[in-house]
């Protein structure tokens, strides 16, 4: 179900917070309401991918009382590729929803 | 059981340090969250994912960008080479032009068409999946290789004269090159075929 929209889903889970990676996987759990239940593992190359790329910036951060964790934010490239990536989904949401939904025609 | 998958990840990328390193923090990072959470690590392996699936991903995420390094390496190496043969006909005078041999003309060609086909692997680059700079960076060390025999063919007969150390250098130049490509292709096959 997410293939294909893995990286927007990665960039707005992040979005203005400085989120380390299982906070990332749990927050996107919680705002799927559990239907993006993926196996853990693939988040943290896809993160990384997403840094390789220019659109993360990651840093190594130590709570006052725990373990270091590596803690992701979006880099400028990365908020405008969010962004894009936003307008690009409505559009097309609208474009299908004028089929699936034909109580809402779409209005180009 | 914990070393074994950390382990079993590690032996998959161990042909980039680097991405084995990354790929064993995140492991150890998510591992301990979940040791937190009072799962058990056999379970948190299995949540983690298959292994292979896992290392496959990682190979994935670093090609673009390990591709994208060996495309500037070369293209700089390339330039120097370009650079160093001009300043070799320079110092070798008209003679090389009015006169060409055979084996200069194929030293000559062979280099400028690899270079065309390094800038073609660029602009794929640019352009497309990252698997698509592959066939132009292999055509590109296949005519590096053509121009660098034949660079180094016409400098052994000329070794003892004034020329041959310029020949030569401009060959071994050319070889560095030649195997800095080979060296990274083999190390790209390594990542397509686990990815």
């Amino acid at each position: 179900m997410l293939k294909g929209h893995l990286d927007a889903v990665l960039l707005a889970t992040i979005g203005d917070e400085a989120l380390h990676g299982y906070a990332i996987i749990e927050a996107i759990r919680a705002r799927s309401g559990g239907h993006f239940d993926l196996p853990e593992g693939t988040i943290y190359p896809a993160l990384h991918r997403l840094e390789l790329a220019g659109l993360l910036a990651s840093d190594w951060v130590t709570p006052d009382a725990g373990r270091r964790k590596r803690v992701y934010t979006l880099t400028p490239t990365g908020t405008a590729a969010l962004q894009e990536r936003r307008e690009g989904w409505a559009e097309f949401s609208r474009a299908v929803g004028a089929f699936l939904e034909p109580d809402k025609p779409w209005a180009a | 059981m914990k070393g074994d998958y950390a382990g079993a990840l590690e032996r998959e990328l161990g042909f980039d340090r680097a991405l084995a390193e990354r790929a064993r923090e995140d492991l150890t990072e998510y591992l301990d969250e979940m040791a937190d959470a009072g799962l058990d690590a056999a379970e948190a392996e299995r949540r983690f994912g298959d292994v292979r699936d896992i290392a496959r991903s990682y190979a994935s995420a670093a090609l673009p960008k390990r591709l994208r390094q060996t495309l500037s390496v070369a293209g700089w190496l390339a330039l120097a080479t370009f650079l160093f043969m001009r300043w070799r006909s320079m110092q070798l005078g008209l003679e090389s032009f009015t006169h060409p041999t055979l084996l200069g003309v194929i030293d000559g060609v062979g280099f400028l068409v690899g270079a065309a086909a390094l800038i073609v692997a660029w602009r794929r680059g640019c352009s497309q999946a990252a698997s698509g700079m592959r066939a132009p960076l292999v055509f590109a060390a296949i005519a590096i290789g053509i121009s660098t025999a034949a660079s180094l063919l016409r400098a052994f007969p000329s070794l003892g004269g004034p020329d041959g150390a310029l020949i030569l250098a401009t060959g071994l130049i050319q070889l560095a090159l030649l195997l800095l490509l080979i060296g990274r292709l083999r190390l790209i096959d390594r990542y397509r075929r686990l990815a």
